[in-house]
């Protein structure tokens, strides 16, 4: 409990002085707050929409990166290696490093959700797969990070990686080939679900507009919150085992 | 005590240790000489489980977590402060936070305890990557070139305080290629060649052995008699 202790304060001494990262934390939420509070004047739906895209892609990228960086960071400048031989083990190491990522991505969700004007029963739901959001992809981010020999070797790594969770989600409204890839990743189900959260199943079904012209939805069929849980779920299955992979097959010794 | 016997390491093709065997005494300063790519890192990194060997045995005769590293990549957090960099530790270890202020007052850091560490020289980071290694007292202590880029008046500091360590029962077990450290620090030493251990003993025995004690004792003039190589680093 110590090692883990340990480690979780020296990311919290080392966060506000970890500008790249940190910033991340904050541009986001405070983007998404500008563009909707301009957006939402004329129509109310499209910010909201706007802050859910924001909350995916900070869900699909930020805990990903600080867990990929964090790791490579240490592997590169050997700073493993003296953990290791002071005794903390691999997994202290790894609930150390994950437990801080977890705990300070509540704080922009929190923002998000308050900028979307979520609340009650909704709020419980955003937070909920926001959270398990945030799990994959500390998890998919180790996994990069075991990978990593260094921070240049992991950026290669997890930018691509990371453009396909951000985008596909958002270019699911203009093909359906991308949008069939978006059902089977994690941030395209946080996606879908949270725009059913904030804009209704009208998003997906298409609806009748003011003058009684049926108009399309703007994203493909949105199988439920039951499915999307289901599929994000999975994903982060799919990334523990790939973790347990790379771990036994490269380790964790700096 | 310390030991290797009949170690063998090889990195693919190429045998970087061979049949090297040694022992260092429990409360000791043991020297590892020689030049740089002997494999003096290497054999640090085997007794510090950082690398297997592929044959031969070896013990440190106890826990690595009663061991102290220092080594030539220093691992230091370079956004933190010397003390958060300390603090980590001393949280790992379970030690009181109060000797990361007596573990910098050691090396002289005192002033520089809030620092982050890319503001620091490399002397000065140097000297905090010896305050972690000794902050928990360890019952062994390697240090990889300790005194290296340190100016003469910390090299001293640095000499007096692995010296104390080794009075209060700590083993030192450090690696140079500046032979006056040995001889003045070391109680015994073993001077290392392409991965081969090719002298061993105390640094005044070993000098006299070799006909090289003059006035006094010269372990380069050893070193060059039995392996024919210049053991300092000669930098134009």
């Amino acid at each position: 409990m110590n090692a883990v202790k340990a480690i979780f304060v020296k990311q919290l001494n080392d966060f506000p002085k970890n500008m790249s990262i940190a910033l991340m934390f904050i541009m986001y939420p405070v983007i998404a707050w500008v563009v909707s509070s301009f957006m939402g004047q004329e129509d109310p739906e499209a910010g909201n929409m706007i802050v859910m895209q924001f909350a995916m892609i900070f869900v699909g990228m930020t805990p990903l990166i600080m867990m990929a960086n964090g790791i490579a960071e240490d592997n590169e400048y050997k700073s493993l290696r003296f953990l290791v031989t002071a005794g903390v083990k691999p997994v202290q190491y790894l609930v150390g490093l994950m437990s801080f990522t977890i705990i300070m991505s509540v704080l922009p969700l929190l923002a998000f959700a308050w900028i979307g004007g979520i609340s009650g029963g909704q709020f419980a739901q955003f937070m909920g797969l926001g959270m398990l959001g945030v799990l994959a992809s500390s998890v998919l981010g180790a996994v990069i990070g075991l990978f990593s020999k260094n921070v240049q070797q992991c950026a290669a790594i997890y930018s691509p990686i990371m453009m396909v969770l951000s985008f596909v989600p958002f270019l699911s409204m203009f093909n359906d080939t991308v949008a069939r890839v978006g059902t089977v990743i994690f941030t395209g189900q946080i996606f879908y679900s949270l725009i059913e959260i904030v804009i209704g199943s009208e998003a997906f079904e298409g609806r009748y507009n003011e003058y009684g012209e049926w108009v399309e939805g703007i994203l493909p069929m949105y199988s439920g919150m039951n499915f999307a849980l289901l599929v994000v779920a999975a994903n982060a299955l799919l990334f523990i085992a790939l973790f347990v992979v790379a771990y036994r097959k490269r380790g964790l010794r700096g | 005590m310390i030991y290797m016997k009949g170690v063998v390491k090889r990195f693919g093709e190429k045998v970087v240790l061979n049949d090297v065997s040694f022992e260092a005494k429990d409360g000791e300063i043991f020297g590892l000489l020689g030049p740089s790519g002997a494999g003096k890192t290497t054999i640090i990194n085997i007794l510090a489980g950082q690398l297997q060997a592929d044959g031969g045995s070896h013990d440190i005769g106890t826990n690595l977590m009663h061991t102290g590293l220092m080594l030539e990549q220093d691992g230091l957090y370079a956004r933190l402060s010397c003390t958060e960099n300390l603090n980590l530790f001393a949280r790992i270890y379970g030690v009181p936070l109060s000797k990361v202020s007596q573990s910098l007052e050691a090396v002289g850091l005192t002033e520089a305890a809030k620092k982050p560490v890319n503001k620091l020289s490399k002397g000065m980071r140097q000297r905090l990557a010896l305050a972690r290694a000794i902050l928990h007292e360890p019952k062994v202590l390697f240090l990889d070139e300790p005194t290296a880029n340190l100016d003469p008046n910390t090299a001293i500091g640095i000499h007096k305080l692995i010296r104390d360590l080794r009075d209060r029962g700590s083993t030192v077990f450090l690696t140079t290629h500046n032979m006056d450290e040995a001889v003045n620090l070391c109680n015994n030493v073993a001077l290392l060649h392409r991965g081969a251990i090719v002298e061993y003993g105390q640094p005044a025995e070993i000098c006299e052995r070799h006909d090289s004690f003059k006035t006094v004792p010269d372990l380069e003039a050893v070193f060059l008699k039995l392996t024919g190589d210049v053991m300092t680093e000669v930098k134009l």
